[in-house]
């Protein structure tokens, strides 16, 4: 080694000794130091930045940077496995194209600006208009990021208009959640994959989607044991080769299948008829829909459902009788333990809560609930989705810990604990995520009453459905503002008019929240690249500005800045300036804080130090008589939740109608929104794979992930592609009524549709499928079906796309 | 008489009948002959560069004999005639069989000294190395796949498999159901994009990954050397030092690798003292 290296070598090795002091990973004992073995790097743990399964990873860090990632033998939800996309993920940190400074749009081109600079126009456009200001986060927030989000909008701004992009996959699965418990979030836990002896999968791909889960079920057949998979869906998937059982239905005919099943159970009378006396009621919809409906008797309930013989399921969704009777038979028996499986094939559905209810319905009616392996289990998508959209309520209409900002006493109880004036809070719902969108493309004097848009952490501009209304509408309007903070340039910093260098995964301290109520947290490993900052500290830095432009809601009740803090010492530290963010462990002070917000509601998250500890804890986590801390698998079973009353088998404590009970509810199958005719004779559903994560915006930077998947494409019956005339490989046109996009054929690809179906991932920013998505929306959730509107195919250049506008977007 | 009738009936029918066949057998007959004159000519024209290898040839492995369909420089292919059929040797060509051979697992001599060059074992540690991202990331998969499912991997996979030259080495885990979970191709099965620059302009990645020392540690000269890797995902040893594999170990027919190569705890996750397992939920909340 010559001086220089040895120099090189020595700052990078006390940069990375400061990071992690910094991180305050110091305060906690260190991690694994280097072991003085050869040249192994230095391990730390970390949840994995994708999907909402919760993986734990090691992250390998060498000199300041991360060198290698893996499977983190000691954590309970993989136990050592990780999916392709896990094993590359230290690679996103490093695409050559990282952003790196503010750059602020000057004459239609983004030139870089300071910090200061760039911090300073956010403050101005909000101080200029506080209503029109619109703060779009996303399931990807860590929960301290998500929690100052909210904070500096609801209690300082006085403004709801906050949304996370979780509106775009999880709203159904809560709205499903909340009117059928009363309260969100799954029951169940991941342990219920390794009791089950049925599968069964509601449009759901998790050998792709969730491998690691996945893996645990199917890995349990090496060992001997049997498990029975069913998927039920409406293309074959690399799932399929699993199951023992392939169910194909006509798009959004899931509805009458869940209700066949619960017709079969009363009319074979196998429903669990002491489970439903005890602990159940029955609801149907108001007209119009409503979140927690009207009461109807078990006799409506039968006389309901009894439309829906397996002959009628038949005719309407394609699915043979018998099987529909397969499935009535085998929630019918109680010696088996039934999980449901489900992720976006129910939840992006313009009737996602009625099929999220339903699936919910048939295992309280059948008693396939409350025992290991026995539970209706949504997944999620992304790491936080429930840590932070659901939890800490990033939504227009919710505060933190499963509070609304409609009820008075919610509100109050924010405002004490936020110690702010009382009133503070604003108790308007603002606008959900496809009308806020919509408003701020439309023109300011045409009602478009958005004008400046803040989004952290992820990229509408590819993910939105029918992008030309939601998104790309803004271009051109002179009077409205976007700001991105972004990693990589993206399909939504195209559009911005200001650009802000985030800070990725362990170049920051977060706190994720998993589909199994897990919540984890890990230390700053590496800094970011060049002038890249924490999103959260760019919130906190916003409201300081604020705070100094004279803004009164920046203060609390004392006249106190709102996100002020003190060190140990007692001394306020400035961490709204960057180079003291990390004197202190502003992601503990703040979640911290936020901790008390989920008591009212039986959630409660472990303490940070427990954390840090633990490879993540699933609440409700209370502390024991020895000082200890005991996390909970089963909710509202009285052998594990320490919330149910001593010697009740299930309570259900957060009960709509207050006496305990769940409710089954009965919702009728309705037809799509938009459902393929004459001209637009194909099914159009949009989707995943396995080795790119959402709009790849991090995975398609990652040559190994690239590689294999490098572009998306069309996934098209081979008797349709004949007819067609459409060789595979072969670049064709798709349309919708909303515009056109091209890519080549796919037959016999990697998922097999059935005729008259077209699917297409929505990965690939060159060929963006969500440019032709329809964008309506579930009457209830608000959240867009992506899965299904009509399409049509042509060789290029054979015709010239339909633009006429689309349908309007429902309510 | 009514029979006679009938009879009559159909005579100027039989007589057509007889010249149809005539015709018929005349021209089956030349056409057979004129045929095989035809076949005769082109096989001789041919005969300079043989489709089909004769049967002195067949073996001979330096001639690329190997396509059994064959076009002109410019022309699409033609298939090769019937008379040609009849005479070729319809068995596998020289390449084949020598794969064929080498294909029936035959066990290896475990007692063979082999002792690669120093060059030959880095060319195979980089030529390991090219299909992962760091030291412990599953390896890329160097040839297409069934997009749909994993039930071909292992019919390869489950042994040490040469192929040609290359060796389709032993999974050195424990089996797992779904190997595309964590293994994707290198290329892409999906169908090319023509002129697709965007996507071959996606920028590269500065992602530098840790590569392990190669050498295990010796504490003297003539000591088992410690393994510098983990073991995770990689518990069955022979599928990489195993008697056919690229890095063979000198004594493959010893059977309990870690009763002398000392795998490293911090690697392998199993130093508890300083980095213990959090606690059990499970236990605590019996």
């Amino acid at each position: 080694m010559n001086r220089r290296d040895f120099i090189k070598f020595s700052a990078m090795a006390a940069a990375t000794a400061m990071a992690r002091r910094k991180s305050g990973a110091a305060e906690a004992g260190p991690g694994e130091a280097s072991n003085g073995e050869g040249n192994s790097p230095e391990w730390h743990k970390a949840p994995c930045r994708f999907c909402g399964t919760g993986c734990h990873v090691r992250v390998g860090v060498q000199d300041g940077r991360v060198v290698a990632i893996q499977g983190d033998e000691k954590a309970d939800v993989n136990n050592g496995l990780l999916c392709v996309k896990g094993y590359h993920v230290g690679m996103i940190l490093y695409g050559k194209d990282r952003l790196t400074q503010p750059l602020l749009r000057e004459g239609g081109e983004l030139k870089p600006v300071s910090w200061d600079k760039a911090i300073d126009v956010i403050a101005k456009r909000i101080m200029e208009d506080p209503d029109a200001f619109g703060f779009y986060g996303s399931g990807q927030w860590t929960i301290p990021e998500g929690y100052v989000a909210q904070k500096l909008m609801k209690a300082g701004l006085s403004n709801n208009h906050i949304e996370p992009n979780a509106r775009l996959c999880m709203a159904s699965a809560v709205t499903g959640f909340v009117s059928t418990y009363g309260v969100d979030e799954p029951a169940g836990c991941y342990q219920d994959l390794d009791e089950c002896d049925v599968l069964i999968m509601w449009g759901n791909n998790p050998a792709e989607m969730h491998p690691v889960l996945f893996s645990r079920v199917i890995d349990r057949r090496s060992r001997g044991e049997k498990v029975r998979l069913i998927d039920i869906s409406t293309r074959r998937t690399r799932t399929t080769e699993f199951c023992q059982d392939y169910l194909e239905f006509r798009p959004q005919t899931d509805l009458a299948i869940a209700n066949g099943i619960a017709h079969l159970l009363i009319q074979n009378g196998t429903f669990d008829r002491e489970f439903v006396d005890r602990y159940c009621h029955f609801r149907q919809d108001t007209e119009p829909d409503s979140l927690f409906g009207k009461p109807m008797s078990f006799e409506e309930y039968r006389q309901a459902v009894a439309k829906y013989t397996p002959e009628y399921v038949e005719e309407l969704s394609g699915v043979p009788a018998e099987k529909i009777r397969m499935l009535g038979e085998l929630f019918g028996r109680r010696d088996l333990r039934i999980t449901s499986l489900w992720c976006m094939g129910m939840n992006q559905h313009s009737r996602g809560t009625a099929i999220n209810r339903l699936v919910h319905g048939i295992h309280l009616l059948s008693g396939h609930f409350g025992r290991p392996g026995d539970a209706p289990t949504s997944l999620t998508g992304q790491p936080s989705a429930c840590g932070t959209a659901r939890e800490v309520g990033t939504l227009a209409h919710a505060l933190p810990g499963g509070r609304l900002v409609a009820k008075e006493d919610h509100r109050r109880q924010c405002e004490k604990l936020w110690n702010v004036p009382e009133g503070r809070i604003s108790s308007k719902p603002g606008y959900h995520t496809v009308k806020l969108w919509e408003k701020f493309c439309t023109p300011t004097n045409q009602g478009g009453d958005i004008r400046t848009l803040f989004v952290q952490v992820t990229n509408p501009g590819q993910s939105l459905p029918n992008l030309h209304k939601h998104f790309r509408g803004k271009k051109g309007l002179e009077d409205k503002f976007l700001v991105v903070s972004e990693v990589y340039p993206s399909a939504s910093t195209e559009l911005a008019d200001l650009v802000l260098p985030a800070s990725l995964w362990v170049e920051k301290n977060g706190i994720f929240g998993n589909s199994e109520r897990r919540t984890q947290q890990w230390y700053k490993m590496v800094e970011p690249p060049g002038d890249a900052r924490d999103d959260c500290w760019m919130t906190i830095a916003i409201a300081r500005r604020l705070y100094e432009l004279g803004h009164s809601g920046m203060k609390d009740r004392d006249g106190q800045f709102i996100f002020a803090m003190k060190n140990d010492e007692g001394e306020e530290v400035p961490i709204w300036q960057w180079p003291h963010y990390y004197d202190i462990n502003v992601d503990k002070r703040l979640y911290e804080e936020y901790r008390p917000f989920t008591w009212m509601k039986h959630k409660n998250v472990a303490p940070y130090d427990e954390l840090v500890k633990a490879r993540g804890l699933r609440w409700p986590v209370v502390e024991t008589d020895d000082g200890g801390w005991r996390e909970t698998r089963f909710r509202f079973s009285g052998f594990d939740d320490p919330f149910v009353e001593e010697g009740k088998r299930i309570q259900f404590y957060h009960s709509v109608t207050k006496d305990d009970r769940a409710l089954i509810w009965f919702n009728p199958y309705e037809p799509a929104a938009e459902e393929p005719d004459k001209e637009f004779r194909y099914w159009l559903c949009t989707g995943r794979v396995l080795e790119h994560w959402h709009t790849g915006t991090m995975t398609m930077r990652v040559p190994p992930l690239r590689r294999s998947m490098p572009h998306a494409y069309i996934e098209m019956h081979p008797d349709d592609a004949a007819e067609e005339g459409f060789s595979n490989g072969e670049v064709i046109q798709l349309m919708t009524r909303r515009g056109q996009i091209e890519a080549p054929v796919w037959i016999e690809g990697r998922g097999r549709v059935p005729r008259g179906s077209l699917f297409v991932p929505f990965f690939d920013e060159h060929r963006l499928v969500n440019l032709v998505t329809l964008g309506a929306v579930c009457p209830i959730s608000k959240e867009p079906d992506y899965k299904k509107c009509a399409a049509k195919v042509g060789k290029v250049g054979s015709s010239t796309p339909a633009m006429a506008k689309g349908p309007e977007v429902r309510p | 008489m009514k029979e006679s009738d009938e009879l009559n009936q159909y005579r100027p029918h039989k007589k057509a009948t007889y010249v149809v066949m005539a015709v018929i057998l005349t021209a089956a007959v030349s056409g057979y002959f004129m045929g095989l004159q035809q076949t005769g000519s082109t096989i001789r024209e041919r005969q300079s560069d043989s489709v089909v290898p004769s049967q002195g040839t067949r073996r001979d492995s330096s001639k690329d004999n190997s396509r059994m369909i064959k076009g002109g420089s410019n022309g699409p292919p033609t298939a090769p005639s019937y008379s040609e059929m009849a005479a070729s040797d319809r068995g596998p060509n020289a390449d084949w069989e020598n794969d064929l051979r080498k294909l029936t697992r035959k066990k290896p001599n475990l007692f063979k000294q082999v002792e690669p060059s120093a060059q030959a074992r880095q060319a195979v540690v980089e030529a390991r190395r090219k299909l992962r991202a760091f030291d412990g990331a599953p390896p890329v998969i160097p040839h297409p796949i069934n997009q749909t499912s994993s039930a071909a991997c292992l019919s390869c996979h489950n042994e040490n498999t040469e192929i040609k030259d290359r060796l389709a080495q032993k999974v050195p885990h424990k089996t797992y159901q779904s190997c595309t979970q964590c293994h994707v191709p290198t290329t892409t099965d999906a169908p090319p994009m023509a002129g697709d620059t965007m996507t071959a302009n996606w920028p590269t990645n500065r992602f530098v990954g840790w590569t392990n020392q190669l050498e295990g540690k010796q504490a003297y000269s003539g000591g088992p050397p410690t393994i510098p890797h983990t073991t995770l995902m990689r518990k069955n040893c022979l599928s990489c030092h195993g008697a056919k594999a690229r890095l063979r170990t000198t004594h493959p027919w010893r059977q309990s690798c870690l009763q002398c190569h000392a795998p490293s705890a911090g690697l392998d996750q199993h130093r508890f003292l300083s980095e213990p397992f959090p606690v059990s939920p499970k236990t605590r909340s019996q």
